[in-house]
């Protein structure tokens, strides 16, 4: 399920006085069960390209490929790309509005052709795999939870669909402690599955912890790529791409600044300690 | 649904009268259905079930006149009797809902919608053959202009009403009508 | 939305750009008014003169402006049809049930819709080029005198203008919230009209939602500061008009003025 962008290039209001480009030229390939981290500052261009995956935009200039074809093609099948491909929007609790949770998470699937009774199996196993229960929750109002439960129906409404591809923009955003937590649970059970999944997230340390490969994009173009190890080795470039490194690695450099030598490729808390514990419990001399 | 203060109810009005505008283009961005599933009169009528009366009439005067001087939607030759068919729609939704209550929101909602949708009708239906149009103006034009090409519309605003209030209260963005314990104490 | 919305305001420098914003309101009312009284040819060569002169001033793109006019070529067929169709003057050519086609009636329709064509130009050019912000500033100092009438304006104003700062927020989240329902497989291209009133809710419901949130936020941080009405407020003191200002202002009378003239001198 080879994912591609080929040099593509998007243009809000191309042709008039307000034009704007978002995205200038970006070429991408996403393997089939990668989870790919996408950052950057705002207005670089990330939702522009999580909506051009989905087939919500489509391109002014170059392709987008799934699995060779391209999706924008007079002839593709749109709902089909649309259950292969699953967006949750930045605060997907905006989007519910039935008068159940049930019945907001089987609202995805009403094209679907599926059975009732295959329906209410795809809807019961997405509140499962958002740690509901299909009893308890199933028969509540969504519009009566509190903001961490309602995005979790919300999520699990793209989940009914089984998509092969899941896209996240900001899924942390507003989260408390808890909630970060079971969500990156979450991406590590779906990815396990082999559910391919794009992150887009300011949260350097999220991504440092479960993504296979980082894009850092500056004015509308890829400036990094490579994984967080690679992404993060850098301190001062990836500052002057106005985006974060993890907070282990940013404690490493001030750790090698002040003289206990940390390797950059230690961007996450079990790397630190790892190395840590290294230096300083096995016998060697700090 | 007494219990909203004057400020809220001021911004909640500023809303409606903002989704005047907006949900016209949403409307024509999507499937071109402006025209046929009166997008406008769905923010006015809420308004005034909502905030009362004088927000409502407010609702109804400036929604269509901001919607005309920032999107040319409805046309300026439409605007006065938009204006005056959007105002007492508004208005008489306030005025039910106030004078309503049978202890079932869907039944108040039901009765003030019908009964606002109704009168506001028949008074627009006389301002037009006396006002805006003397003399070129009949029954039949009536008819067909207020109950055959809207009935989508209606048809749209008697379902998703009730439903858009019961969402509203559920999500305590507006005080519930009728809480639980003064039922209890009622039965 | 990819697509330019109508209305939208270009920023500029030309002779329209500079102008008072209450005195292009004032002035577009009165080329309305004149609009309005126009039904003989010689008048609406005057009214698409008028309209022609101001879109090349105001150095617009004219695709952008005359773009709705295109887009509504539906909602023309349709009020020209309606009103010859419902005519109720004039030798009918034709009838049928509730149905009455006549040549008043055509002539009628032709009126309306040229009439709509000339605001819609008009209106066109006001929001090209003055700024929404500009436009509340101006619809704020006209609204004044209502006051003396026992009229709160301001606090309809201090409305107005919330709800002019809403618009580009809740477009926004529209937009995004359209989006989201078709990414969960929500369609809304469905060509027969049960399906796509059917499709409304998942659209409709969530857009009230995010706005009545959006509105409780703003209410409780007004309340949080204390505020409780309008009337105590106070203004940015407007700037008197400018010559420019008057003499666009006079020539606009001047063209109403000549449209009454016409209306009361000229029969079609």
């Amino acid at each position: 399920m080879p994912f591609c962008l080929e040099e593509v290039s998007f243009t809000y209001a191309a042709g008039t006085p307000l034009a704007v480009q978002a995205l200038r030229g970006v070429s991408l390939r996403m393997e089939a069960g990668e989870v790919l981290g996408v950052m950057g500052h705002t207005g670089c261009g990330k939702s522009t390209l999580i909506q051009l995956l989905a087939g919500l935009l489509v391109p002014t200039h170059g392709r987008v490929l799934l699995d060779g074809q391209d999706i924008n093609a007079p002839g593709c099948d749109r709902a089909a790309l649309r259950a292969r491909v699953g967006l949750v929007f930045q605060y997907p609790e905006c989007q519910l509005f039935e008068i159940t949770v049930a019945k907001d998470v089987t609202f995805g699937l009403k094209h679907s052709g599926l059975s009732p009774a295959q329906k209410e199996e795809r809807v019961r196993a997405a509140l499962e795999t958002v740690g509901f229960s299909y009893e308890r929750m199933g028969a509540q109002s969504p519009l009566a939870l509190s903001g961490g439960e309602k995005r979790r129906v919300a999520i699990a409404g793209v989940l009914a669909a089984r998509p092969e591809i899941l896209i996240f923009d900001e899924p942390i955003a507003g989260l408390d402690p808890m909630g970060r937590e079971r969500f990156l649970a979450l991406v590590r059970r779906l990815n396990a599955q082999g559910t391919s999944i794009v992150l887009v997230s300011h949260n350097a340390d999220a991504l440092a912890q479960c993504a296979d490969r980082l894009l850092v994009l500056k004015d509308g173009c890829v400036a990094l790529e490579g994984t967080a190890e690679q992404v993060f080795a850098d301190v001062e470039a990836a500052r002057r791409l106005q985006v974060d490194v993890s907070t282990p690695r940013a404690l490493g450099q001030m750790l090698t600044q002040r003289g206990v030598a940390v390797p950059a490729g230690a961007v996450t808390y079990e790397g630190l300690l790892s190395v840590l514990k290294e230096r300083f419990c096995a016998g060697g001399n700090p | 649904m007494m219990k909203l203060s004057l400020v809220k109810r001021s911004v909640i009005t500023a809303v409606c009268i903002a989704l005047c505008v907006v949900l016209p283009m949403a409307f024509h961005a999507v499937q071109n259905a402006g025209s046929i599933f009166l997008p406008m009169h769905i923010p006015v009528l809420l308004c005034g079930l909502i905030c009362g009366w004088p927000f409502g009439l407010l609702c109804g005067l400036a929604g269509p006149l901001l919607s005309s001087l920032l999107t040319s939607m409805p046309p300026m030759a439409y605007l006065p009797v938009m204006m005056v068919e959007l105002a007492l729609y508004g208005l008489f939704t306030g005025v039910l809902m106030r004078l309503v209550r049978t202890k079932n929101l869907y039944a108040d909602l039901y009765i003030s919608l019908t009964g606002a949708l109704l009168i506001g009708r028949v008074l627009s239906g006389v301002a037009r053959a006396l006002i805006f149009a003397p003399g070129s103006y009949s029954m039949a034009a009536w008819a067909a202009g207020y109950f055959v090409t809207c009935l989508p519309g209606l048809a749209i605003q008697l379902a998703l009403i009730p439903t858009i209030v019961f969402a509203l209260e559920k999500a305590h963005l507006i005080p519930q009508r009728y809480p639980k314990e003064e039922l209890n104490e009622a039965a | 939305m990819s697509a330019l919305p109508a209305g939208q305001f270009f920023p500029g420098q030309s002779v329209l750009h500079a102008l008072d914003a209450r005195a292009k309101l004032l002035g577009f009312f009165l080329l309305l008014a004149g609009v309005v009284c126009a039904a003989s040819l010689p008048a609406y060569a005057v009214a698409f003169a008028a309209a022609g002169a101001l879109l090349a001033l105001s150095r617009l793109p004219a695709r952008a402006v005359l773009a709705p006019l295109k887009r509504l070529w539906l909602f023309f067929v349709l009020i020209f049809a309606m009103n010859a169709l419902f005519y109720e003057r004039g030798d009918a050519l034709w009838s049928w049930w509730i149905f009455r086609l006549s040549k008043a009636g055509m002539a009628q329709g032709a009126n309306v819709a040229a009439r709509v064509a000339l605001m819609m130009v008009l209106s066109g050019v006001l929001t090209g080029t003055t700024a929404p912000m500009e436009i509340t500033g101006a619809l704020n100092a006209l609204f004044k005198p209502l006051a003396l009438l026992g009229i709160p304006a301001q606090e309809i104003a201090m409305i107005l203008g919330i709800a002019i700062q809403f618009i580009p927020t809740l477009l926004e989240e529209t937009d995004t919230i359209r989006k989201a329902q078709i990414a969960r497989g929500a369609r809304f291209e469905s060509r027969s009209l049960w399906r796509r009133a059917a499709s409304l809710p998942p659209l409709v419901v969530p857009i009230f939602l995010s706005a009545f949130r959006r509105a409780d936020d703003l209410a409780t941080a007004m309340e949080a500061r204390g505020y409780r009405g309008a009337a105590n407020r106070t203004h940015r003191r407007a700037r008197p008009l400018r010559r420019a200002d008057w003499f666009a202002l006079a020539l606009c009378t001047g063209v109403c003025a000549l449209h009454v003239v016409l209306r009361v001198c000229v029969a079609f």
